[in-house]
């Protein structure tokens, strides 16, 4: 009796067959990625009104009747917290990691198919309860997505009565589905790996969602304990993080709790956060960089290297965000370092995604200018990051647009670009047929142009000291006229780019039953998922014998070889050598 | 393999045929405890968190220690002795349950219902010890220390009930009987842990003030 899962046995018998288990309580991994992908996109948008409706307000102040200070609150709130966990998290995790982990590592399926379907329901139950904060007296919470205490339970703030509480609920449930999909992710890709795929095999995908679910699991206990607590202190009454304190004239029984204990909590969930976005996205593009330009990727050990480091790294960097609450100096001094070295191996996977593609035989197809339209926006998002990780920069910068702009431009921009790049590129895989090629690259031209002019002029904002998160400028001496009309300028250019998302949408509807077929293997790769016996892969996705692995995942333009890409799954035996590499080998 | 010889692996080399040592070996899979290992990791970082919390709450001014001083409750805490006894025996019988299932021996269940027994006696006790708390006045919210309290008996409860869920899904499968001594292994490997947690947080609940200033002072509070 061995302990070899599903994904080891091509066993017939056990495919769904009502519409029902397929497609509904489906536990076929690529249909709960399909499920996890369409709610996280669908929640996107909904912060994307959002964020639109920020801007009107901005852009245009005085104009619009319905938008009040707590409206717009509300807003900056949901927009953030929606984009950050409901979006990009399961997006990329829940979508992606679910979809490729067992395609790209050569297993059947996850190891705990149940307890993956388990993880999508218990998402869908938390993006609910979220939505539901809308519908509740007061409305959702208006307290900012880093939902500080003691403001974000008291009295004055929007939705302190039922939106934080749903909120804190929501968080917590979509930690436990994060834990369930967590946990099956990291052991998949450690127990499920088909024979040969050896660790160092594994395509930069794989490494970047591996080391960024590991993340997940150690730190969003960080967030669900910091949510259990407040969730005490607004219902229970207790004072984990509410000081003793006068609201609307009154001592409320609150007493001696520390709101900035609250914020280390927070931020220590709250920056490898950035990194459980980040390290997914690094190891997609890295993939889409290598099959488009032709050339294996550059230094691919000091990639896993240094997705490993950032890892390790992301964990004591956290309280860089809170330069401005008050510490220690020295404490200051310390994560000021530890900033500026995790750059290091940043800026060294930036190198060889650059080195990547020099000299290498560049297809600019649509993946591949959201690629490299990534390199630029996480170049320039890095940079500022850099300002704001030294505390004497920091201190006049922030909580100004600057910081806005770092950012969106860091952790909003680049992991959205990744992800535009990746459905281009697996959207074959994933449907058998491509997306249309002119609507997409009129999508990343529009969406590249558009968000550099919607960010570029949020640094000068900064600058200025414009303030972020307020309603309204209000007359201050120090902000000129013109910058009105600059936010008047950010606020036409982020609507055009909200509407060309609507473009993208409608070429995904449209693309699904009128794009052109895209065969197997579109792009020419060498990874595991593009080599499966139907397309869209069927359950069980290897047919009857799952594939072996011979190589590393980046065997492109091999010197000698005819095709110039070797699928992980060929021997040598059956490489076929062009007539100049045959001659040369006679010659010997 | 350790874990650095493996990193350094240079994937790009070819293996001469038939000699790639990673097409020879097929190693045993147990993923079901890879989850488990997880699993640890997650709660020990939910528990030192809160840990760490406690210990910073504990520095500011209007924390009052549960123990230390004759007056205060957890003192001389002889219940939460007792409780703690039921506990271990609980492991105990967890840990005879699995060398009886090793030895492919039917005498498991007995051993299974009397840890599940001592559990419940367990939760049983601590149920009694906060309706002793809340009888003499120690509420949720009259004190950090016995928010915290309450919170972290809270938890740790909820570990246990979910550890005994997991060992009813385990006894439901025992027709497979090495299926089944691999799955009680991981059970008695969490009941362990639980137990391990337990002393700690029983350490820290029953410490006095003076250990709080020392410990927090360790943590740079």
């Amino acid at each position: 009796m061995s302990h070899i899962a599903v994904t080891d046995q091509p066993d017939e018998s056990k495919h769904p067959h009502s519409f029902i288990t397929r497609y509904i309580w489906s536990q076929d991994h690529k249909v709960i990625a399909i499920q996890y992908g369409i709610t996280a996109i669908f929640v996107g948008l909904i912060a994307l009104l959002l964020s639109a409706l920020m801007r009107l307000q901005l852009g245009f102040p005085d104009t619009f009747s319905f938008i009040d200070p707590s409206a717009y609150l509300q807003f900056v709130t949901m927009h953030g917290m929606i984009m950050v966990i409901y979006l990009l998290t399961a997006l990329l995790l829940g979508g992606f990691g679910n979809y490729l982990i067992p395609l790209m590592i050569g297993a059947r399926d996850m190891v705990f198919p149940y307890l993956n379907m388990l993880s999508y329901w218990t998402y869908l139950l938390s993006v609910i309860v979220l939505l539901a904060s809308f519908f509740v007296v007061g409305g959702p919470t208006g307290a900012g997505w880093t939902l500080y205490p003691p403001q974000a339970i008291l009295p004055g703030t929007p939705g302190a009565d039922g939106g934080i509480v749903l909120m804190l609920v929501s968080l917590a449930i979509f930690i436990v589905a994060f834990t369930m999909g967590g946990l099956n992710y990291v052991t998949t890709i450690l127990q499920a790996r088909t024979r040969g795929m050896t660790l160092m095999r594994m395509p930069l995908t794989i490494w970047g969602i591996f080391i960024a679910t590991i993340l997940g699991l150690l730190a969003f206990p960080a967030l669900l304990v910091s949510a259990i607590m407040m969730l005490l202190d607004k219902v229970a009454g207790t004072s984990f993080f509410m000081p003793a304190l006068l609201s609307l004239g009154e001592q409320l029984d609150y007493s001696g709790g520390s709101p900035i204990l609250f914020q280390h909590l927070f931020w220590f969930f709250g920056h490898p956060e950035v990194y459980i976005v980040a390290l997914p996205a690094f190891g997609m593009v890295s993939d889409v960089l290598a099959t488009h330009a032709r050339k294996n990727i550059f230094g691919y050990r000091m990639m896993v290297w240094a997705i490993v480091a950032i890892g390790g790294l992301s964990f004591v960097v956290w309280a860089h965000h809170m330069y401005v609450s008050g510490m220690n100096p020295y404490f200051g001094f310390f994560f000021a370092t530890t900033t500026l070295i995790i750059a290091v191996p940043t800026a060294l996977k930036v190198y060889n995604w650059v080195l990547t593609l020099w000299r290498g035989n560049i297809h600019l197809t649509t993946p591949m200018l959201f690629a490299i339209g990534f390199i630029f926006t996480f170049v320039h998002g890095g940079l500022t990051g850099l300002f704001l990780g030294n505390v004497v920069v920091d201190l006049p910068l922030s909580d100004t647009y600057f910081v806005v702009a770092h950012f969106h431009m860091v952790m909003g921009v680049s992991p959205i670009m990744v992800l535009f790049a990746a459905i281009y590129h697996w959207f074959p895989k994933v449907t058998g047929r491509f997306l249309h090629e002119g609507w997409g690259k009129f999508h990343f031209w529009a969406t590249f142009l558009g968000t550099y002019a919607v960010y570029l002029p949020m640094h000068y904002l900064g600058f200025l000291g414009v303030p972020r998160r307020y309603f309204a400028m209000g007359g201050s001496d120090f902000i000129p006229e013109s910058a009105q009309s600059l936010n008047a300028g950010i606020t036409v250019s982020a609507i055009i780019v909200g509407v060309v998302q609507l473009i993208f949408i409608a070429n995904l509807i449209w693309s699904l039953r009128k794009g052109k077929p895209a065969g197997s293997n579109p792009w020419q790769a060498t990874t595991l998922e593009w080599q499966t016996e139907h397309t869209p892969p069927g359950h069980g996705n290897w047919g009857k014998t799952v594939p072996v692995v011979y190589r590393w995942a980046y065997d492109y333009s091999v010197p000698g070889v005819k095709a110039d890409f070797i699928p992980q799954n060929v021997p040598n035996e059956q490489l076929q050598y062009t007539d100049e590499q045959l001659y040369r080998e006679s010659q010997q | 393999m350790s874990v650095i010889s493996k990193l350094r692996e240079k994937p790009w080399l070819a293996h001469p045929a038939g000699m790639d040592p990673a097409l020879q070996t097929t190693a045993q899979r147990w993923p079901q405890r890879t989850a488990l290992l997880f699993m640890l990791a997650i709660s020990t970082v939910l528990f030192f968190l809160f840990t760490i919390t406690f210990l910073g709450r504990t520095q500011l001014p209007d924390f009052q220690a549960l123990a230390g001083e004759p007056w205060q409750p957890l003192t001389r805490p002889g219940l939460l002795w007792l409780n703690t006894l039921w506990l271990l025996l609980s492991s105990v019988a967890m840990q005879l349950a699995l060398w009886q299932s090793k030895r492919l021996r039917q005498k498991v269940s007995p051993w299974l219902a009397l840890a599940t027994l001592l559990l419940l006696l367990f939760l049983a006790g601590q149920w009694q010890l906060w309706q002793q708390l809340l009888a003499q006045g120690y509420a949720l919210r009259t004190n950090p220390a016995n928010s915290y309290f309450y919170l972290f008996t809270a938890v740790h409860g909820l570990h246990l009930l979910a550890g005994l869920l997991a060992l009813a899904k385990v006894w439901w499968q025992r027709r497979a009987p090495v299926q089944f001594s691999r799955s009680l292994q991981l059970c008695t490997t969490y009941w362990h842990f639980l137990f391990v947690v337990w002393l700690l947080l029983f350490a820290l609940l029953t410490s006095s003030a003076d250990t709080y200033n020392t410990l927090a002072a360790l943590c740079g509070f």
